[in-house]
């Protein structure tokens, strides 16, 4: 652990601990189950851990405080009503690059699209769409070395503002061509994450989060589920599993000592896991924390596509000999 | 208890649904701001208390987990 973080000593508990949220999240389950929610909720349920996240909220600085606050207002749009006519869809491929232009013209920094799993909601959910166009928008990186301070938690917050203002916008284009689609961004409704992955963005990294080959993993998400025929995208191997297996920089700087150094089984798949009640603690301390995120040599701008190139040509080279 | 979702979207193409919406949202979104000043403001300064005092704030004890936001 580096000391140039916040030391993990905090003046805030439970007297009565809740249940742990890797137990809700299902750590060394062996079957498949969908997920539930434990700290971020859309208020349909209260959830194990909502004392925290309430002092987490109001203890936050005003000028967090109202942003978030106000985001709510703009996210009313992300549903609403559909052309009269629907626009025919002839060439799904043709559709999807469409789709994907105009995000990209928004601001976008990477776009995927998927089929719609049920393992994307939560547990008691339901939304029934065909598909999900997953959108990246990279944070300034600058801004994100200040992590732990109300300086990085702003451009966070921004960041979800503006990303929520692309998928809305996505969202109405294709309610105007008279199909469904709803915005999903800064709500606890949907899991991005597996829809990032299968759509392409990137692979889950050691640190929780998704890492793609330009962005790392400085990026936040948001989707769109929709009906509007596209031309799916596929998962891709970018080398993360390589670089996370031999890169200890996030279980070093993690001052919460929360990241794993090897993969765990969650809801019956093994993959990379981050210890919740650690994290958590140190989250609520540090405005949201997001140490990971900018210490993983990924995020570096401009970093990312040589480094994949270099971690699948040590692995082809690997596999020849 | 309701999602945001079902309280605050609406698909109907009517304009009176849309104008009860954005008014039940203000008044949502008025409460969530008086709440930082209120309970925001007792939990901010029972935080600072501890944190200069070198003990533990239990939250339970100032949160009510029960209660719907």
């Amino acid at each position: 652990m580096t000391n140039r973080f916040p030391a993990p000593d905090y003046h805030f508990s439970y007297r009565k601990a809740p249940v742990s949220g890797n137990t809700i999240n299902g750590l060394d389950e062996m079957s498949q189950r969908r997920a539930r929610q434990v700290f971020h909720g859309s208020g349909a349920r209260k959830l194990e851990w909502s004392a925290l996240e309430t002092f987490f909220g109001l203890t936050m600085p005003l000028q967090i405080y109202i942003r978030n606050a106000l985001n709510r207002w703009e996210l009313r749009k992300a549903d609403g009503p559909l052309a009269r006519k629907r626009t025919p869809v002839p060439d799904s491929a043709k559709m999807s690059k469409q789709l994907k232009s105009i995000a990209r013209h928004a601001g976008a920094g990477a776009v995927g699209i998927t089929p719609m799993t049920e393992y994307a909601l939560y547990e008691g959910q339901t939304a029934d769409y065909q598909s999900a166009i997953v959108i990246a928008l990279p944070q300034n990186y600058e801004t994100m070395r200040a992590v732990t301070t109300v300086k990085a938690a702003a451009e966070t917050v921004d960041t979800y503002r503006d990303v929520s203002r692309i998928v809305m916008a996505l969202a109405a284009h294709i309610r105007s061509l008279g199909w469904r689609a709803r915005a999903y961004g800064e709500s606890a409704d949907l899991l991005h994450i597996p829809l990032a992955i299968n759509a392409g963005i990137g692979q889950l990294g050691k640190h929780g989060s998704v890492i793609g080959t330009e962005f790392g993993s400085n990026f936040r998400l948001a989707s769109v589920l929709t009906d509007i025929p596209l031309a799916m995208d596929s998962a891709v191997d970018i080398g993360v599993d390589d670089l996370c297996l031999g890169c200890q920089r996030c279980t070093i700087d993690c001052p919460a000592d929360a990241i794993s150094e090897r993969q765990q089984w969650v809801r019956g798949k093994k993959k990379w896991y981050v210890d919740f009640d650690r994290c958590v603690m140190y989250f609520v301390k540090t405005f949201g924390c997001g140490i990971c995120i900018e210490v993983c040599p990924w995020s570096r701008p401009g970093r990312g596509p040589s480094l994949s190139q270099t971690l699948l040509a040590k692995r082809a080279k690997r596999d020849r000999t | 208890m309701s999602s945001f979702e079902t309280r605050f979207y609406r698909t109907e193409r009517a304009i009176w649904p849309r104008i009860q919406r954005n008014l039940s949202l203000m008044v949502w979104i008025a409460r969530v701001i008086l709440a930082w000043f209120t309970q925001g403001r007792l939990l901010r300064k029972a935080s600072r208390h501890a944190l200069r005092e070198k003990r533990v704030l239990y939250l339970d004890d100032l949160i009510d987990s029960d209660k719907d936001d």
